[in-house]
């Protein structure tokens, strides 16, 4: 084990967690990340191997996988893969050889905060924050936009809860709009 | 003060009393009131003064096309200029001053300017003000610039927040009268999505502010019950104080919801006011229809309005205009505002009708085929003057009500440019037929100019557009409504009249029409450019229509031929802060932070912005009070010792696939294609023009794997360009691509003792020496017991380097640990002003230098491109104009004195030569002063550059007096041979 | 503007960037006899329209996916969308 600490994208030495107002905005901070992205001819092969690891069909356009591995759809033949992070610390290496070649996959882990907002009514607040049509939107869903000039990609877990996924470097920024957005939905 | 112009009745709530205060004088109105409503009820009509002529002004209208009641609301930093009294909610303690008059309303100074009018005419300040010239200046311009202007701004940052939201539909309904609300009721039965939005604070538009009855209902009870019905539909969303500003492509909308300007303060977190992207399938329009004026001498008194207005301040806000009013229009509408205030005890003086038929009654005279010809009361009116068949009439009024017809709402059918077109039975233009896709127009709007068309028309529309979106919707029975008669003979000033206004608030009158009319300003964009009629705050609501319709008579056409000037966003008045939205002060964009940020702060760093992020400037030290003093520390201990900098903001992208190389060869201008496994080349990028674009590294981890960096810069621009090369310009070419920039935390590591401090790090089994990680190596390695890592051995600042990269939560803990292991050898952190001495010392070329004009080339790296394969930019760059013999080359300055700087941004001209474009010799792009060598120094572009060193040139800068010698050397300072790169 | 993604459906033309006209997927042979002169035509001749003009858009904010946009430049209705890779190929940029 290294001897050195790791910070939540927060920048505390634990995922943070905050009621605002009606809802509950925590960092999730313990699934390592990888994009997986077929290779030329692959697409449909890859698509039979992440089937395979997953358990379940690979998520098509907009679509989003739960469970202990996550999936969801980014772009034709490109998915983002998340898996327990204490066990799949090295996800590339844990997973680059079940796709035998067929794939390329790159380490996203650190690349992204990843927020879980959690509270009864979701889609009035993302009205305050993005563009998506929040009726496309329900549990088994994802989709990509930008809220306040941060791309993000919204993955809805279930009715009442939603996690952001944005670059790691602007979860500050991403955190107060969603905190303001969260005071205002009320009125 | 007592309302003593209240009546009974009216939608105010009397058991809610409110205090409010006018230009320091305390009054009272009620919930419900507006401050015009308030203030006419306790006897004031004069609110503002005009602009031009500072004539004394009463509300016009009861709504948002008010030109003349338009007050400074609120004090201090929310204080805000030009805000229409007709449609402020009155709240407890609100606070408004009348504008544009010194010393007060009753007595304005200003008024003075209503003597000259005849040298204030039309395009006056095209004719005035001309001579002496000298006078303009010091003089006319200081006045004019007093005199001009409408309301004072708060120069106060702005307390308030501002939402931005966006919302989907299947219907967005615009207006909440008779015709919105009964589409809104079609449509959300039949299942669709609604949104139904009204500008007003109560749905109902003209139901509440008319006295006949719908169903044996009032208006007002009719309108709360269908309201009442549409709340109870969750799929119908109602938004009152919204209004929709403008219809823009593809079925979006904005509106503006004024969420908390009824409230003296807004409660914590809420916003004042919210911009809405509406994203709708279709649009339905029944924004009514506004009430015109008639022009005719002196018809801008106080006590003057339009009749339907005086009706909704009698039915909706029990308020009188004055005790004693009279009616003058070309239409039977009109004379239900006589009906109505005579009901309510008002007295009515008479109607006059233009019209030689005009229906009469018993409770009431109605003067036919006359017309008021002239007003009297200064502050006040107090008597027209009319002109009946029999002759001419005084009669002693304080109120008049003016109709001269009623124009369909259209402004949004024409956002994207449709012409409405003129109908003649109305009298007024209705929407083209040319609409804006899948935008649809119903009730008064729409020409159906009474209740029951209006409706009828609603719900026809209503059924249609919710069975093209698949649905079964019933319809709904039409109520029945007495029955009102819509006919109007054209009628729209009086002959002769020359101070007869037409735009109130910019104070247009017939006289001025007449005037561009003379000069030949005759089409109707010339006439309002050069009038300015409907270019004030009110966009020419009551007053683009007649003043038209006086020019198309002047002229000597008809209305059609004549045309109309059409509308854009927004339809009223915007704050600029609702189109901000969150996006200001420290939230105006995102913050990027690096991983070392929390430590930087600590270490007191002061910081730069280079796009989003922020980066360490330098790292200020105890006893350092200039920049230059921990700058010229960091660059001398880095130099002499070690330095640690944050280098995580450079782009760096992933590139994949077997036919990674073979990508990178195609997009670098020099060869990729055998550069082996654990190794780093330098790759410069052209733009396709030639020119160069961006540089950076690729380090090639495995066959089909490399690491691309990127400057900060350019990262999102270089990533979006790697895109397009390989899914549109080789689609087949097997290669993936994404960013990784945020994945990883890299440090610099850069000295003397960069490998002393690395290998207390690095953990132990993997052999960082000169021989094993020689000058550009790279490789994956493990540091401080275990952490994946990657090692690049690159040097920008051209000392023995490396750059150490770990997942970035680590990020933190890493940079820590490298200051500490640092402090053995007295290392420190630097950070991007020490960063950019040191490339500048070794003549390293950054986004200075790649200034989108230059080629590789000019950067001294023409033999980079290669000629043996096709490139991004190659072929280009090879053309004549960029290929010059005397072409700009990256050449070193030195000054002759020390004690001189060599100005970036300074040209560079042959002594002896002319100072002048002409003789032009290359400029200097980035300059610095050199703890190193002990003197300021810079690099540039110089003609013929490579083959002038030693040349002493002269370096001017006109605008900032600079001008003095410097002696034109290599650009690599420091370390020429690259010695220290590869110790 | 909307543009109707061929996967995404309906997104606002906000979360795109603009590149220009759909002939930039011609590029011409750089090691070809004639290059100067193609590179010329292919850098700087353009039709300027005012009707349907073929133009290339990148998903920045979704997908990342490049797309071939058919938009009227006087209307702004926008008949057809194709993603560029598609329309790439079918114009033999294929290796």
């Amino acid at each position: 084990m290294p001897n050195l600490t790791a910070l939540s994208p927060l920048g505390f030495t634990a995922p943070h967690k905050v009621v605002v107002s009606a809802y509950t905005i925590s960092e999730v901070t313990d699934r390592a990340m990888a994009s997986i992205t077929a290779r030329k001819g692959s697409a449909s092969a890859v698509k039979t191997i992440l089937t395979k690891i997953l358990n379940q069909s690979a998520p098509e356009v907009g679509g989003y996988c739960a469970g202990e591995v996550e999936a969801f759809w980014t772009g034709q033949g490109q998915w983002m893969l998340t898996a327990p992070f204490d066990d799949h610390e090295d996800i590339v290496a844990s997973f680059v050889g079940i796709f035998k070649g067929k794939a390329s996959l790159t380490e996203q882990t650190d690349g992204w905060c990843r927020f879980a907002i959690a509270g009864q009514d979701i889609d009035r607040l993302c009205s305050l924050l993005c563009n998506i049509d929040m009726r496309t939107l329900m549990a088994g869903k994802a989709n990509r936009t930008s809220i306040e000039h941060i791309g993000c990609f919204l993955v809805r877990i279930a009715d009442e809860c939603l996690h952001i996924i944005a670059p790691r470097s602007s979860a500050g920024s991403l955190y107060h709009a969603i905190s303001a957005a969260a005071k205002s939905v009320r009125f | 003060m007592t309302q003593t112009r209240r009546l009974t009745g009216g939608l105010i709530d009397r058991q809610r009393p409110l205090n409010f205060e006018f230009d320091g004088r305390k009054y009272t109105g009620y919930q419900g009131d507006t401050l015009a409503s308030a203030l006419l009820a306790n006897g004031v009509q004069l609110m503002g003064r005009s602009f031009k002529y500072h004539r004394p002004r009463g509300p016009f209208s009861s709504g948002s096309e008010e030109p003349n009641a338009i007050v400074e609301l609120r004090e201090g930093a929310r204080k805000e200029p030009n805000t229409r009294a007709t449609t402020i909610e009155l709240y407890d303690e609100l606070i408004a001053t009348s504008q544009n008059r010194w010393p007060s309303l009753g007595f304005d100074m200003m008024a003075v300017n209503d003597l000259f009018s005849n040298f204030l005419t039309a395009g006056f300040y095209y004719k005035t003000f001309m001579w002496p010239a000298a006078f303009w200046e010091k003089l006319y311009e200081p006045i004019i610039r007093r005199a001009a202007g409408l309301g004072k701004a708060s120069l106060e940052p702005d307390p308030d927040c501002y939402d931005k939201g966006f919302l989907h539909c299947d219907l967005l309904i615009i207006g909440g009268g008779p015709a919105g609300l009964a589409a809104a009721l079609v449509a959300g039965r039949a299942g669709l999505d609604v949104i139904l939005a009204d500008e007003d604070f109560l749905i109902g538009g003209r139901l509440n502010q008319e006295s006949y009855s719908l169903d044996d209902q009032a208006g007002s009870v009719f309108a709360a019950l269908r309201y009442e019905e549409l709340t109870s539909l969750p799929n119908v969303r109602i938004m009152t104080r919204t209004t929709v500003i403008g219809a823009f492509d593809h079925g979006i909308y904005g509106m503006v919801e004024r969420v908390a300007d009824h409230m003296k303060v807004p409660a914590d977190g809420q916003p004042r006011q919210r911009l809405w992207r509406v994203y709708s399938q279709s649009a339905l329009l029944c924004a009514g229809a506004t009430e015109r004026s008639i022009a005719f001498e002196n018809n801008d008194r106080p006590g003057i309005m339009l009749a339907g207005a005086m009706r909704a301040f009698a039915n909706r806000w029990a308020t009188a205009v004055g005790d004693r009013i009279a009616i003058f229009a070309n239409n039977d509408d009109a004379h239900r505002t006589a009906h109505d205030l005579h009901q309510l005890g008002v007295e009515i003086a008479a109607v006059i009708d233009s019209r030689p038929e005009a229906p009469a009654n018993d409770s009431f005279e109605v003067l036919m085929a006359s017309e008021v010809v002239n007003t009297h009361g200064r502050l006040g009116l107090n008597s027209i003057d009319v002109k009946t068949p029999q002759g001419l009439r005084q009669i002693q009024v304080s109120g008049l009500g003016v109709s001269g017809g009623w124009n369909p709402n259209i402004h949004l059918t024409c956002h994207q440019r449709g012409r409405p077109k003129w109908d003649a039975g109305l009298s007024a233009f209705v929407p083209s037929v040319d609409l804006p896709k899948a935008l649809f127009v119903a009730g008064a709007a729409n020409g159906q100019m009474t209740t029951a068309a209006a409706i009828q028309d609603a719900v026809t529309t209503a059924m249609k557009i919710a069975t093209d979106c698949g649905r079964k919707p019933t319809s709904l029975a039409i109520p029945k409504t007495s029955d009102e008669s819509a006919s109007i003979t054209p009628f729209w000033y009086v002959t002769g009249t020359e101070r007869g206004w037409v735009d109130q608030q910019n104070d247009v009158t017939v006289k001025d029409i007449k005037l561009a009319h003379q000069e030949n300003f005759r089409s109707v964009e010339h006439l309002k450019r050069y009038t300015t009629l409907g270019m004030a705050t009110d966009q020419g609501k009551t007053s683009n229509v007649l003043g038209l319709a006086i020019m198309a008579h002047t002229a000597g056409q008809s209305i059609p031929d004549t045309g109309t000037t059409i509308y854009r966003p927004p339809y009223s008045p915007t704050a600029i802060g609702v189109f901000a939205g969150r996006s200001r002060d420290m939230d105006f964009r995102p913050i990027r932070k690096t991983p070392s940020h929390k430590w930087a702060e600590e270490q007191g760093a002061v910081f730069v912005e280079v796009g989003m992020w922020y980066r360490a400037q330098w790292f200020p030290q105890d006893g350092e009070t200039h920049w230059r003093q921990s700058v010229d520390r960091e660059v001398a201990t880095t130099r002499s010792s070690v330095g640690v900098c944050d280098v995580t903001t450079l782009g760096k992208i992933d590139v994949q696939g077997s036919d990674a190389a073979a990508f990178l060869n195609k997009i670098y201008c020099n060869g990729f294609a055998k550069v082996d496994v654990g190794k780093t080349r330098y790759g410069l990028m052209l733009r396709e023009d030639g020119i160069a674009m961006d540089d950076g590294t690729a380090a090639r981890l495995a066959e089909d794997h490399f690491v691309v960096t990127t400057t900060t810069a350019n990262a999102v621009g270089v990533y979006r360009h790697m895109e397009f090369a390989r899914q549109v310009l080789w689609p087949d070419l097997d290669v993936q691509l994404i960013s990784t920039t945020e994945s990883w935390a890299q440090y610099a590591v850069a000295g003397p003792h960069a490998r002393n401090l690395l290998r207390k790090i690095v953990d132990a089994e993997f052999d960082i020496s000169n021989e094993a990680f020689p000058f550009m190596a790279c490789g994956a390695i493990t540091v401080c017991g275990g952490l994946r890592a990657r090692l690049f051995r690159i040097s920008f600042s051209g000392e023995l380097a490396y750059e150490i990269a770990v997942p970035t939560r680590y990020g933190d803990a890493m940079m820590r640990a490298l200051v500490e292991a640092g402090e053995e050898f007295g290392g420190c952190a630097y950070g991007t002003e020490a960063l950019g001495v040191m490339r500048i010392e070794k003549g390293h070329a950054t986004s200075n230098e790649l200034n989108g004009t230059t080629t590789a080339l000019n950067l001294g790296m023409g033999r980079m491109v290669s000629t043996r394969k096709d490139s991004i930019g190659a072929v280009l760059s090879r053309r004549d104009g960029l290929v010059a013999d005397d072409a700009l080359k990256l050449v070193g300055f030195k000054p002759r004195r020390d004690s001189d700087s060599v100005p970036a941004g300074s040209h560079l001209m042959t002594k002896g030569s002319p100072v002048d474009a002409a003789h032009d010799q290359g400029y200097v792009t980035s300059a610095c002063y050199s703890p190193t060598l002990g003197h300021h120094i810079a690099i540039g572009f110089l003609k013929s550059g490579d083959q002038r060193l030693g040349e002493i040139i002269r370096l001017v800068s006109p605008l900032t007096n600079i001008e003095h010698d410097v002696e034109v050397v290599s650009a690599h300072f420091v370390d020429p041979e690259g010695d220290k790169l590869r110790a | 503007m909307i543009i109707n993604h061929p996967l995404l459906g309906p997104r606002d033309a906000a979360e795109f960037t603009y590149l220009g006209d759909a002939g930039l997927i011609d590029r011409p042979d750089g090691m070809a006899e004639n290059a100067l002169p193609a590179f010329i035509d292919y850098g700087y001749l353009r039709d300027n329209v005012a009707g349907n003009h073929r133009e290339l858009w990148f998903h920045e904010q979704g997908d990342r996916s490049w797309l071939v946009v058919t938009r009227h430049t006087v209307t702004h209705e926008i008949t057809n969308v194709e993603l560029a890779s598609d329309v790439a190929r079918k114009r033999g940029r294929s290796k």
